[in-house]
Order: structure tokens, then sequence, then C-alpha cells
């Protein structure tokens, strides 16, 4: 990060756990970075793009957040409204904690200044169930696999591990700074290996970079012992400033794509659908091949397939699109993660479609459903459609009503019909409550795959 | 399978994926690129048409006030934190809410002719204010 000072935490200020902007198809909105950056330099990080773009952030400092008072939380005992708040909704019942959603917790920084230990100490001695997301090498360092050796029988702890190349060489300059991809790969197998749940995060999935060696990084994560395979593809922000020109250059480069940084936003331009508005994702034309490779291993391995991405979305084969799984008998706390999100009905649609024929309906009160974090006030204030919003609007705003008027904005990119594009259309009803109703709409691959043999009804 | 088939009547998508698959077997990573741009570009989405959603908003829930002069503005101040926050707002209105369930249960009445509030002084009915 420009500006950055170095290795040493400037104070612990940092305000974390928070919810997760993309609550309305996440498992796990609970989402946790002990450190405000990273010390990782990968040229695709969308958090990169998100704090560059960001006004509110005025400072490079290094902060972490205050260990001292999360755990007191997390016991129940905070001092402060934030802690009292997310106890109430999260921590008392054990809700799933997401942790590294915009940073990496076993990177450099935590190498140098081990703020995450106690915590990790904390989360063992709780069974809180954890997810882990990391490339980090910090994991190896003597005394953070002594917690997750002496808490292996209690499973509470689960790891994704983000590897988007087998080519270590290509792995190098787009990944500065990261460990490569046997290494990381290594972490899969000692983990894997105490016991605990494993995933392969290949995301961002880059096309003309993963698909190189994908046979070989499945193969060779499947050997470490890996449980699923959580995949989304690379996508990019509309929004440009000169670090994120210099990132794109680069990543042109190397996808063969003509013109630097104008060239590729000019095919991701052409290639994305302008309903999901200036983060522009490719549409699931382009993408399909490569989902199929994925989803046929993960079929013919016994392994759980899951897909962060809109498209493809409905061919999760758990409701979490991290890839945890929706049942886990060694410790039923890992499957803390809500239901009520759209990934998990859209997946419950398309199971329902290809075993009966039948389009499922999808409605507001049912996909939502009953979270006591969506009816939260102060929980709301985080999320950025507050931006611009008067003080008495702001206050009475709900993560319900933001995920409502979405829902009911047709023109919203993070509306159903524009997000999933086209995976659900809205039909000529509305609700009760004077809602949109959605419904499944199968996508043309879903034949073809059915014919091919490949069984979408997992 | 029942159902199975009936999305698939628009020839216009005739698998556009196996057509690039065809012609990209023999090209080179740029080749590529320029391929897919050319085409598997989006289609778009059908416009609905159906009835326009009518639950509740944000929105609806508010209402703009013009007072008739600067000593009511001035009075409102006095009993209300009026932010000034993008457009000027209360964000806590439980005076104003506890006022008007005192008016709509009666235990106050507003006289619209001589602008005049009466009480009713029922047994053990809360004073003004304290409802919320």
């Amino acid at each position: 990060m420009q500006g950055n000072k170095g290795l040493e935490v400037s104070n612990c200020s940092y305000n974390s756990p928070r919810i997760s902007s993309e609550i309305p198809d996440c498992s796990m909105p609970l989402t946790f970075d002990h450190y405000n950056y990273c010390s990782l330099g990968c040229t695709y990080c969308f958090a990169y793009f998100f704090k560059t773009n960001n006004p509110a952030i005025k400072d490079h400092d290094l902060k972490s957040v205050n260990t001292t008072n999360l755990i007191a939380a997390l016991k129940g005992k905070a001092k402060n409204a934030h802690g009292k708040l997310f106890y109430k909704h999260f921590y008392k019942r054990k809700f799933l904690l997401h942790w590294g959603g915009l940073a990496d917790p076993f990177c450099n920084f935590e190498k140098k200044n081990q703020i995450g230990l106690p915590l990790l100490h904390t989360l063992g001695e709780l069974n809180y169930p954890t997810l882990f997301s990391f490339k980090g090498d910090a994991i190896f360092e003597k005394p953070y696999m002594e917690v997750f050796e002496k808490y292996a029988d209690q499973r509470n702890f689960a790891f994704q591990v983000s590897i988007i190349t087998w080519d270590a060489e290509l792995a190098k300059v787009t990944e500065i700074g990261v460990p490569s991809p046997q290494r990381r790969i290594d972490a899969i197998r000692e983990l894997s290996t105490m016991g605990y749940w494993t995933i392969l995060r290949l995301r961002p999935y880059i096309i003309g970079i993963t698909d190189k060696h994908i046979e070989t990084l499945l193969k060779k994560a499947l050997d470490a012992g890996v449980n699923a395979v959580s995949m989304e593809f690379f996508a990019m922000d509309g929004r440009a400033n000169i670090g994120m020109k210099t990132r794109y250059d680069w990543l042109a480069k190397i996808l063969h794509v003509e013109g630097g940084a104008k060239g590729l936003q000019k095919h991701f331009h052409a290639l994305s659908p302008s309903e999901r508005g200036g983060y522009m994702r490719l549409n699931r034309l382009v993408k399909e091949p490569y989902v199929k490779t994925v989803y046929k291993f993960c079929v013919d391995n016994g392994l759980i397939f899951a897909c962060s991405d809109p498209d493809f979305k409905e061919l999760n084969m758990s409701g979490s699109c991290c890839g945890m799984p929706d049942k886990y008998p060694p410790n039923k706390l890992l499957e803390n993660w809500t239901r009520n999100q759209l990934t998990y009905h859209l997946k419950e649609a398309r199971k329902k479609y290809h075993r009966t024929g039948e389009k499922a309906k999808l409605l507001f009160g049912e996909v939502y459903g009953d979270e006591s974090y969506f009816d939260e006030r102060k929980l709301s204030q985080d999320h950025p459609s507050v931006v611009g919003m008067d003080c008495s609007s702001r206050v009475n705003l709900t993560q319900r009503l933001i995920l409502q008027r979405q829902w009911n904005n047709l023109r919203s990119p993070a509306n159903p019909r524009n997000y999933l594009h086209g995976q659900v259309m809205p039909i000529n009803e509305l609700d009760k409550d004077g809602n949109l109703i959605f419904e499944y709409s199968p996508s043309e691959y879903e034949k073809y795959w059915g014919d091919e043999g490949i069984d979408l009804s997992i | 399978m029942a159902g199975i088939l009936d999305f698939l009547d628009d020839e216009t998508k005739n698998r556009r994926t196996k057509k690039f698959e065809e012609r990209f077997s023999n090209s080179d990573e740029g080749a590529k690129r320029k391929l897919e741009k050319e085409m598997l570009k989006p289609e778009k989405l059908k416009h609905y048409t159906g009835p326009k959603p009518r639950a509740q908003t944000l929105a609806d829930r508010s209402v703009k006030i013009v007072f008739p002069d600067d000593e009511s503005i001035e009075l409102l101040k006095k009993h209300f934190r009026v932010s000034k926050h993008v457009e000027n707002s209360i964000a806590h209105p439980e005076l104003l809410i506890s006022f008007l369930e005192k008016l709509e249960s009666g235990e106050i009445t507003y006289d619209k002719k001589t602008g005049q509030i009466n009480f009713c002084h029922c047994e053990g009915s809360a004073p003004l204010g304290a409802g919320k």
C-alpha cells in the first residue's frame, strides 16, 4: 500500500468484525480482519481497489484491532457498544466467524506483530467456529501450529487457501511477496492431516492464468486432502487510479489483451453484462468451459463444489459459496452459517429444477427469513449506501431495508435478476407485501451439460 | 426431463460456446481474447413488464414539513435535535410519536378552531412525552 511505513503497528483502533456488504448472497456476513492492510501484493486484489478508492481512508498507518476488547466481547463481557452489539447478534450463538475478508490473517504483519495469536487461543478455548481465508505462511510458525494441533480434535477451525495457479513463476509475478503455490498446498496438507475442513480457494480465477495448469492444481489440492473447491472469476473495477492502472497494465500483458489497462477495460466492458454496473464481471458464456472443468472434477472426486461468482452460483453443492459444509458431524458449530441468503435458495432452486422439472419461486420473506441482525439499525451504518443519506434516514436504515430496496429495484446492479444475470427472473405478480417474486430460469448450459452426463441435481 | 427444453426454443443462442471452442482450437492466447470479444458478448435481459413493487421503503416513512414562520422552527429546534447533514432532518422523533399516540388514544385532544390542546386527566394516564 502506497505510503505504508513498514511492518510496525501504529495503534489498535481498527474496527472489526463488520457486516459484509456481500450480505445478499453471503453465508458468513460476520467478516473479520485484524489488520487494516495486508502485506501481500496480489495484482488482482479487490481489497486494494476498494481501499484505494475509499475517500474515508486518509492515512496509511498499519492499525490492528484491539484484541483485549474483542476477546472480552466474544466472552460476553464487552464494555463498548460495538462489542455488545456483535455479541448480541453473533458471538452469543457462535455464528461462524470469517477471518480474512480484506486482508490476510497470516501475512507478514502477523509474522512480525503476532497480534492475532491471543485471539486464536481464545477462539480455540471457546470452541468458536472460525473459517480462515489466507495465503500467508505465518501459519507455519510454531505458536500457530501449536494452537491448531491443540484443537484438532475439536475441529472448530476451517481453512480456505487461495491459489490461482500451479505455475510458481507466474504466481511470483502476479502475487508479489506471496508464498509459492506449492507452499500453500503444503498448508492444506498439514491442516487436512490434522483433520480440519480445508478448501481450495480458486479465487480469483483469471482466464489466461488459472486455466493454464488447472488440472494439476486441482489434483495437487485433492492429494493434499482438500474437502471443497470455491471459485470466483476476476472482476474489473470500473473506477481508476494510478495504482490500479499499473496493476491493470500488468494484468493485460499477462492475459494477452492488447492496449494495456485501457485495452483490458474495453475487453471487460464488451464482455460484461451492463445490468451489473461498473464492477465488471465477464458473462457466463465466457466462463462456462472453466467452470465445467472444476465442477466435473468435484463431482468425480466427491468434493464440494462452491461458486461465489454470480454466474454459476446455482451450482453450489452447499448453501455456502465459500465451500463450508451443510452438515459437519465432527463439530456442528461449523454448520452455523446463515441459510437466509440468495446462494442457499438459488442452489435449492437448481436442485429442485433438475430433480422435478419445477421452477422454484423466490420470495423476499423466505429468502431473507428471520435474522436479528437484519433489523438492527446500528448494524447498517457501515454499508456503502449510507453515503449521501440524511441523518434521519441513516439512523432508521436496516440491512433488511437495504436488501428489500435492492430486491425491488430492477435498475440496481445488486437486484437478483441483474446480479445473477437472468438465472432468476421476475414474474408478473407481487407477494403479499408488494415485493417482486423471482423464478428460477435455467441457462442453456444446463441442458448441454445434462446431455453430456454431468449430474446437476447434487 | 419435463420442462428442461422449454427455454431452448430461441435458436439465436444455438450454443455459442461450442462454436467458440471450435474456432479457438488452433488459436493462441491473444487471438482467443479477440475471439471472446467477438463471439461471446452478453445478451440483454428481457424487459420486465409486470406490476411495480409496492413494498414500503424508508422513503415511504418520511415526510417533509415546512414551518410557517421562524418562531415555529426555533421552537422545534428547542425540543428536537435537527441535523443539517445532507439536509435538515430529525433522527429521534420519539417525543413527536409519543404526542401523536396520546392524541390518537384521546388522552389529549386538539381543537382546530381555537388551536387549544385539552388534556384528559384519566386515572393512570402517563404524562406527555413518557410514551416511548
